[in-house]
Order: structure tokens, then C-alpha cells, then sequence
């Protein structure tokens, strides 16, 4: 049986009527790749054509990545981090991950804000291992630390526990409410 | 100036404080307690961690700084945390209901305590 004889056109100029259910728009080409991608997983590609697969894999995953929308439109957290660092009298912030103790991100100068990142760290990791002990669903919010000339605030992101947003200010020009506030409000716009 | 125990069970008397203790940083014992004593014990350790972490932390930065307090806000509850002016290895807990009490109204009370707390 040839190709043109299982055509719906010449079907149709038989029969003389119109075939139901015809689609004559163009096939979406532009899903195909993306299907097949779908079916032929690169690590079960085993036989002589997978390189190819491979590559029509990577090829697509280039092109998905292209198309797809920019929909995060929250700022970069070097500016939120600026911004956080106009509280009065402050001297410096960080982002910092609690079980390593390294600086994610910093702002300001006025101090070793890495060296204070580390103690911070070690403050939250005995805090949360002992909320942990307790058994308590309790999650820490912040904590608050007032020094004789300075005030310092750790404030774990909801998002992940570990990492914490770390303030310090000047104890006699900040306000350490106002402080607390910001570090709250940045929450949501930081993107890590 | 007023003993231990006075000093406590007048903090216990604050609007929505759960306990309070005076707890050594050294040993991680609770030297006196007032109020509900249900994970005293575990939460006095917890804060010796704490109290621990920023004296070394303060000592590795080589500061001249001290500790006046340490305020933890948690989902219902509130902890404040202030090592004693005269002997800062020693620290005051209180531990509050999140919803019921005044945390500048206890601070200002904990730091009054210090003041005239007598061993």
C-alpha cells in the first residue's frame, strides 16, 4: 500500500465527501524535542545512538532554559543587604550558613564581620541543637545579643533554619528594635 | 539588696513568665529556680551553650566587650539570658509566654535583678 493511497486528501477526492476530524495545521514541531528528551533519559541510553540522545538532550535543555520567563524579579542580595546596612549606627551585616560558619554575602566595614559570623554560628548550632533536644517544635526567630558597645541580631531565614541574616550595630546609635524590623522585613527578598 | 530565691520568684511574677534560674555557664547547673521547672534543666544548658559561644566568641575577636544580655524569640516563647555584672560565668534566665508578656518591661526587670542580686 503506498503513502498516497492512505493520504486523507485523496480519501476524500474518492469518497467525495469530507473526512470528520481532520487536523490540517502545521504539527508542533517545537514540542517534539522536548518529548523526546522526555523518552530517552541520558543514563538509560545504553545502545550505539546515545551520544546522539545525549546531544538532542542538551540541545533541548539549552533551548528550554533560553525560552523559559524571567519570573524572579527580587533584587540581587548584595542590595538587600546593602539596604539592610542603613539601620542607625550600623557597622556591618552578613548572610551566613550556620553549619559551616562561612560568610554567604557581607556589607559594611566597621567590623571583623567574619570572625563575628563564625562565633554567631556556633551560637545558633548550640541553640537549635538544643531546641532539637527539647523535643519542642519551638522555631528561633532571632536572637538578640547586647554587648557593652555593641548589639548584634541572628536571624535565621523561615526558609532555612541554618541560614541566618546576622546584624551588627553601634549599641549607642542603633536602635535595636528598628534593627529587628529590618532584618524581619528582608526576609522575603532574599534570594539565595 | 535581696537573696536568690526572693530574686527569682519576684521575676516569675512578671506577666507571662513561665521560670526563671540562675545557672552557672561553668557547669551548666541551675544554682536556684522559680516557676514551672518542665525542661529547666535541658533549657539552662541550652543557654550555657550560648552564654559559652559569645564569651569565646568576644575573646577570639579580642574585644574589651562584655555581655549585658541575650534575648532568643522563638515561635511562643521568649528567653532572656543575662549574665551576672559581677560574676558574668553566672547568668540570669527568664523564660516567657510569647503572647502574654512585655519583653521591655522583663528585660528592664532582669537587669534591675542583676543589679541587686546578692549570692
Amino acid at each position: 500500500m503506498s503513502v498516497e493511497s492512505r493520504s486523507p486528501l485523496r480519501a476524500r477526492r474518492r469518497s467525495g465527501r469530507e473526512p470528520e476530524h481532520l487536523d490540517y495545521s502545521e504539527p508542533d514541531f517545537s514540542s517534539w524535542a522536548a518529548r523526546l528528551a522526555e523518552y530517552t533519559p541520558v543514563g538509560q541510553a545504553t545502545t550505539a545512538d546515545a551520544p546522539a540522545a545525549a546531544a538532542t538532550l542538551s540541545a533541548t535543555s539549552v533551548v528550554t532554559a533560553a525560552a523559559a520567563p524571567i519570573t524572579d524579579d527580587r533584587p540581587s542580595l548584595e542590595s538587600v543587604l546593602q539596604e539592610l546596612l542603613t539601620f542607625d549606627g550600623a557597622m556591618g551585616v552578613a548572610l551566613v550558613d550556620s553549619e559551616t560558619g562561612m560568610v554567604l554575602g557581607k556589607a559594611g566595614s566597621g567590623v571583623d564581620i567574619e570572625l563575628a559570623a563564625a562565633g554567631a554560628s556556633v551560637i545558633l548550632r548550640a541553640r537549635l541543637a538544643s531546641t532539637r533536644a527539647l523535643g519542642a517544635a519551638e522555631k528561633i526567630e532571632d536572637v538578640l545579643i547586647s554587648l557593652t558597645s555593641q548589639v548584634q541580631i541572628i536571624h535565621p531565614l523561615p526558609s532555612n533554619p541554618s541560614i541566618f541574616t546576622y546584624l551588627i550595630g553601634d549599641k549607642a546609635k542603633s536602635s535595636l528594635a528598628m534593627a529587628r524590623y529590618k532584618a524581619t522585613e528582608a526576609d522575603p527578598r532574599i534570594r539565595l | 539588696m535581696s537573696n536568690v530565691t526572693e530574686s527569682l520568684e519576684r521575676l516569675v511574677e512578671l506577666p507571662g513568665a513561665r521560670c526563671a534560674a540562675l545557672v552557672d555557664s561553668d557547669s551548666g547547673m541551675v544554682l536556684g529556680h522559680a516557676g514551672s521547672d518542665a525542661g529547666l534543666d535541658i533549657a539552662a544548658a541550652a543557654n550555657t551553650e550560648v552564654v559559652r559561644a559569645q564569651l569565646k566568641s568576644i575573646g577570639t575577636l579580642g574585644s574589651a566587650d562584655t555581655i549585658d544580655d541575650i534575648l532568643i524569640t522563638m515561635s511562643t516563647q521568649y528567653d532572656i539570658v543575662r549574665p551576672l555584672a559581677a560574676n558574668p560565668s553566672i547568668f540570669l534566665y527568664l523564660a516567657m509566654d510569647k503572647n502574654k508578656s512585655n519583653l521591655a518591661l522583663a528585660r528592664f526587670k532582669v537587669a534591675e535583678c542583676d543589679g541587686q542580686l546578692q549570692l
